[in-house]
């Protein structure tokens, strides 16, 4: 922590209570009050370097001690404050040595323990929030980026060696609350360093993205603005974020299984996301309609990255995908509703966020049409599109409305207009790839369109 | 239009009617991507972001199709009308001004700049790079000069019937004000625009021009204002101030500093300080001071004559009946001066007119100063020369009728006749009935003081019918001339027709006294009593010579005299004639005498009627008489050359 006191940014609602009623629940969540149990903690001594120091100058010191068999009893005796900085710094330090990886596993074992608090005697929620404080000012203070990747990697990657599933599911446990702090504070580094980690590992994504829902929008909604300004820090972390929640709400899925991948114990293939999150994420594309189509931050080649990387694809990870197959489902939403009686005075509220996003999507393809200088890079591929059409004619299907002479059959066409204006854009763009014949064949499997005819006839002109 | 482009621009505007702008955007987005080569959806695209209120996404959409479309000749119409926009003081609020603003400078100057070399209509070239320097000054000396060639070209090719040439505004206004306000642009320094280097070097000459042509701008401008011939606020803000700032800004840049900053040169000054510093400042030996007084002199004349013109000439309305303010009388009818000696000139205004005489006075003597000084030496005379050639001041109406009484002022009268004769020439048909008068009346005024009595007696006659013929005038007993009591030679006189025909009475008869000899022709001497009526009060001497003369006649032969007669105390004068009975009277008219009544009876008759006469008769009277009395048979016709 820094300063005297507790950082006032910080939200209770990081620091886990163990049991009982909340009494700040009727506070402001930033606003001290004489029923918080948390104890003021020390602050750093004037005398310790700051973390922005380069790791040698204290890890010359403490190396050996830290290498030492017992490194956990020299360990307990110091500081916390420099416990986590000593430790932080030797793992720094042995990274980028590639002759023996002895010592780097033990670090990593240290850290984990007195760190991260997933092996050996579970940390109190105060230490903890004070070492994932002490953790971001660290890695915030690395200047090179591929030294910050390459530390953070190693801490959190959680795909690189937990045999035991309850550790790497500890881990992710402590990486969605570093990352949370993170939205809070904010600390732009450590966002960014979680956009590389979204963008490699799809499910641990979704957990944060989970999570940080949890954290800003159910347990103190009225502590979401960090969340909801958090593009201003990190675009690359906000597209991630973006990416993870159209896949953790996908509105319908027409394949069963992957509806309960997403949803255990629940059956339903409809899995809307919560009005508050598609509130947030259309104001997020009025002001930076780009995140659409920003791309997942380039990991070097040159990372001694501990963890093995998915494998490189040919399309770009970027919310398109996810945000056309929203904008495209959305207008059955109305159907829906009528078909469950379930109606409410927010839906039409929610129709309008989904068609903000929608032309604020098309705006931004088409602002990047003309500004980008490099062409033919994808970001949405043939099979996307096709698996937004199923799911389109299965939702259609489930409310009832594939039929024409159907109640709502009109609405089915404003969805077809929509993803045809969709496909317009990216095909004028150059972000979808598809040829003349696969896109008759996916318009084949809807109802005929006037605006996809065109869209078709147009390019079959451009095609020839 | 394309059924398809149709169909799709329907659902958009059904978006719109639903209030779906959302759904309105994506449709037309949609349709500018099908349709990326027209132009037209670009523009409607562009309208609709506008139309949604979506600033940022019209800036954008903007942006992008001064990016794409840099050939479109609809997208430099439309930047035009940005331009404009961006040049009004109030423009209309749905406009893109706002969105242009929005773009990148960059942009704004690169579409601004492109616009201008793209547009071949020479008004349009020259309104965009004038909003580019407004918008940026630091372009100007980039821009500036060519804008100066276009609008120089551009005002060439205007009509000279065109009252306010456009081109010229633009240039005058605006494009050299900001061409001398930029500190790239310097005078005569050997450094030329260079690569690296802005600076531009221009030569003394080329600043003169432009005063001369702003100092031409604002002067023909005024007087077009006067005329109530346009309505423009450039002119009703005071031109003459901003000539004067323009002045400043050239004496800035060409380095004059006994006129930089010199505040008894300012146009706040009262026209005769100004003279005097312009004074002061030319006894100094410089080229560049003498430039500068030749200018200061320029502005001052034309400005002081003109403000002279404004408030002694102008006429008052716009209506048949309208006058010149004032006329210019050269000598006072009452006095025996009428040979006027140049010592004897006064400048003197009735006290009770409303104009402040000082101010008047102060024009008058300004301008004639500056006249003076710019006919003081070869050099000076010969550029003036040129102006007055270049700018055709010949036949400006205004300043031949200033000139006219500026020499006449001078008892130039030579000079001042040639300017009326050539008004009077040149305007026949189209002179303002009062004005004409005045230009005769002053013709007449300058013609007697150089010795043609008899024509000047004729002319003036002729004009006071003229007056009777298009007024009804209203004789009233006291209505006298107020003559002033200082022997004043130069004054001016409110032209109504109420001041005018006393005076003009008084005029005749000091003319007609003057030609009384002591065996008088009985026709002028009964004029004499008939017109002695309507002066009554100032003409006591003359009425006493007059009717010494008749008392000295044996006879005295005027028949139907008696009909013109009103004044009561003329009237019982002559009964003492008849009474005393040595002057045989023929006064009555031959038709009305009665053989049964004596003459005495009859001519008592007669009197007692005229006695009665009302006002409006008696006014009528005049007219009568002078039309039937012939006073001047012939009319002597001079013509007078300018010099």
């Amino acid at each position: 922590m820094r300063g005297s006191y507790r950082d006032p940014r910080v939200p209770h609602h990081l620091l886990s209570k163990p049991g009982g009623d909340i009494p700040w629940q009727n506070h402001h969540p930033f606003q001290p009050t004489r029923h918080n149990y948390i104890h003021v903690p020390q602050p750093r001594h004037p005398l310790l370097p700051l973390p922005t120091t380069s790791p040698r100058d204290i890890g010359d010191v403490s190396l050996p001690n830290l290498l030492h068999k017992d490194a956990k009893g020299y360990l307990m005796n110091l500081p916390p404050q420099n416990r986590c900085r000593a430790v932080l710094t030797a793992i720094n330090l042995f990274l980028f040595k590639h002759d023996s990886r002895d010592p780097i596993e033990k670090l990593l074992s240290l850290a984990d323990e007195f760190l991260l608090g997933i092996k050996g005697d579970k940390l109190s929620s105060c230490v903890e929030l004070l070492n994932l404080d002490e953790i971001a000012t660290f890695l915030a203070g690395l200047s090179s980026l591929e030294n910050r990747l390459t530390l953070f990697d190693a801490l959190f990657s959680c795909a690189r060696r937990d045999p035991n599933q309850s550790v790497a599911q500890s881990r992710e446990v402590v990486l969605c609350r570093l990352v949370s702090l993170a939205v809070c504070a904010p600390y732009p580094s450590i966002l960014e360093l979680s956009a590389y980690i979204m963008q490699d590992q799809s499910d641990t994504a979704k957990s944060i993205a989970r999570s940080l829902y949890h954290d800003y929008f159910q347990l103190l909604p009225s502590a979401s603005k960090p969340l909801e300004v958090v593009y201003q820090h990190s675009t690359s972390f906000a597209a991630q974020l973006l990416i993870a929640y159209t896949k953790l709400y996908p509105i319908f899925q027409a394949n069963i299984h992957s509806a309960m991948s997403m949803s255990p114990g629940c059956l339903s293939p409809i899995n809307q996301p919560p009005m508050p999150l598609i509130s947030m994420i259309a104001t997020w594309m009025n002001k930076r309609p780009d995140l659409c189509h920003i791309r997942a931050p380039h990991i070097p080649e040159s990372l001694p990255l501990l963890h093995q990387r998915s494998s490189v694809t040919q399309i770009q990870n970027t919310p398109l995908t996810g945000i056309i197959a929203w904008t495209t489902l959305a207008p059955l939403l109305q159907g829906l509703r009528t078909s469950t009686h379930n109606t409410s005075g927010t839906e039409s509220d929610e129709l309008d966020f989904y068609s903000q996003i929608h032309v604020n999507m098309l705006s931004a393809v088409h602002q990047y049409k003309s500004n980008s200088v490099t062409k033919g890079i994808q970001c949405i591929s043939s099979e996307d599109l096709s698996t937004v059409v199923a799911n389109l004619i299965g939702l259609a299907g489930f409310v009832g409305i594939a039929q024409p002479g159907s109640e709502h059959f009109t609405l089915l066409h404003d969805s077809i207009d929509r993803i045809a204006q969709s496909i317009q854009m990216c095909l004028f763009a150059d972000l979808l790839h598809l040829s003349r014949d696969h896109l008759a064949s996916i318009a084949a499997t809807l109802p005929r369109n006037s605006l996809l005819d065109i869209v078709i006839e147009h390019h079959t002109h451009n095609w020839n | 239009m394309d059924p398809t482009i149709m169909n799709i621009l329907d659902k958009c505007d059904r978006c719109l009617y639903k209030g779906d702008r959302n759904g309105a955007k994506s449709w037309i987005l949609t349709a500018s991507t099908l349709f990326a080569g027209n132009f037209t959806i670009q523009l409607k695209t562009l309208f609709l972001y506008k139309s949604c209120d979506d600033l940022i996404g019209a800036r954008k959409y903007l942006e992008y199709i001064i990016r794409e479309f840099p050939e479109e000749p609809e997208l430099w119409e439309f930047l035009e009308g940005i331009a404009l926009t961006l040049l009004s003081q109030d423009p209309p609020k749905d406009t893109f001004r706002d969105v242009f603003l929005q773009l990148p400078v960059e942009t704004q100057k690169q579409a601004l700049r492109e616009a201008a070399n793209k547009v071949e209509d020479l008004m349009s070239k020259s309104q965009i790079l004038l909003a580019l320097m407004t918008l940026f000054p630091e372009t100007t000396s980039m821009y500036g000069l060519e804008a100066l060639d276009i609008l120089a070209k551009g005002a060439s090719t205007v009509n000279t019937d065109v009252l306010i040439n456009p081109f010229k505004k633009i240039l005058v206004c605006d494009i050299i004000p900001k061409l001398l306000a930029c500190n790239d642009i310097i005078v005569d320094k050997p450094i030329i625009r260079a690569e690296q280097q802005q600076n531009i070097s221009l030569k003394t000459g080329h600043f003169c021009q432009w005063l001369e042509l702003s100092t031409n701008f604002y002067t023909i401008g005024t007087e077009i204002l006067f005329r109530k011939e346009i309505d423009d606020a450039i002119f009703a803000e005071n031109g003459w101030s901003k000539l004067y700032e323009l002045l400043c800004l050239i004496a800035k840049k060409c380095q004059w500093p006994e006129i930089v900053g010199n505040i008894n040169l300012s146009t706040k000054q009262q026209p005769m300080v100004r003279w005097q510093a312009l004074e002061e400042i030319s006894n100094k030996k410089s080229l560049q001071v003498a430039i500068g007084s030749f200018y200061i002199a320029v502005l001052l004349f034309f400005q002081t004559a003109w403000e002279y013109y404004e408030n002694v000439l102008r006429i008052a309305g716009d209506s048949t009946n309208s006058y010149p303010a004032f006329l210019v009388i050269i000598a006072h009818p009452h006095t025996d001066q009428l040979n006027l000696k140049p010592e004897t000139m006064e400048f003197d205004l009735n006290q009770s007119f409303e104009v402040q005489e000082a101010r008047i006075r102060e024009c008058l003597m300004a301008a004639s100063k500056c006249w003076q000084f710019l006919h003081s030496s070869e050099t000076y005379k010969s550029e003036f020369q040129r102006i007055i050639q270049q700018w055709g001041i010949e036949e400006w109406h205004w300043i031949n009728l200033f000139l006219a009484d500026m020499h006449t002022y001078h008892l130039n009268f030579t000079e001042a006749l040639g300017r009326l004769q050539y008004e009077e020439s040149r305007n026949k048909d189209n002179l303002n009935k009062a004005l004409a008068w005045r230009i005769e009346i002053q013709r007449n005024l300058c013609l007697l003081q150089r010795g043609g009595i008899d024509a000047a007696g004729f002319g003036i006659t002729k004009v006071l019918k003229d007056i009777l013929n298009h007024c009804n005038y209203q004789y009233c007993p006291p209505a006298v001339y107020k003559a002033s009591n200082r022997k004043t030679t130069f004054s001016l006189l409110r032209t109504r027709s109420e001041d005018l025909i006393p005076y003009m009475v008084h005029l005749t008869i000091a003319i007609i006294d003057s030609k009384l000899v002591n065996v008088p022709n009985q026709t002028i001497l009964g004029g004499l009593i008939v017109l002695i009526q309507y002066a009554w009060h100032n003409q006591q001497q003359t009425f006493t010579k007059v009717i010494d003369l008749v008392r000295s006649m044996e006879q005295f032969n005027y028949p139907n005299l008696i009909k013109y007669l009103f004044n009561v105390d003329l009237l019982e004068e002559l009964m003492c004639i008849i009474n005393e009975g040595k002057v045989k009277l023929n006064i009555l008219p031959k038709s009305t005498r009665q053989k049964t009544k004596s003459i005495k009876d009859e001519l008592r008759n007669a009197i007692e009627k005229q006695i009665s006469l009302s006002q409006s008769e008696v006014g009528l009277i005049l007219g009568t008489f002078l039309k039937e009395a012939e006073l001047y048979a012939a009319k002597t016709t001079i013509k007078y050359e300018m010099n």
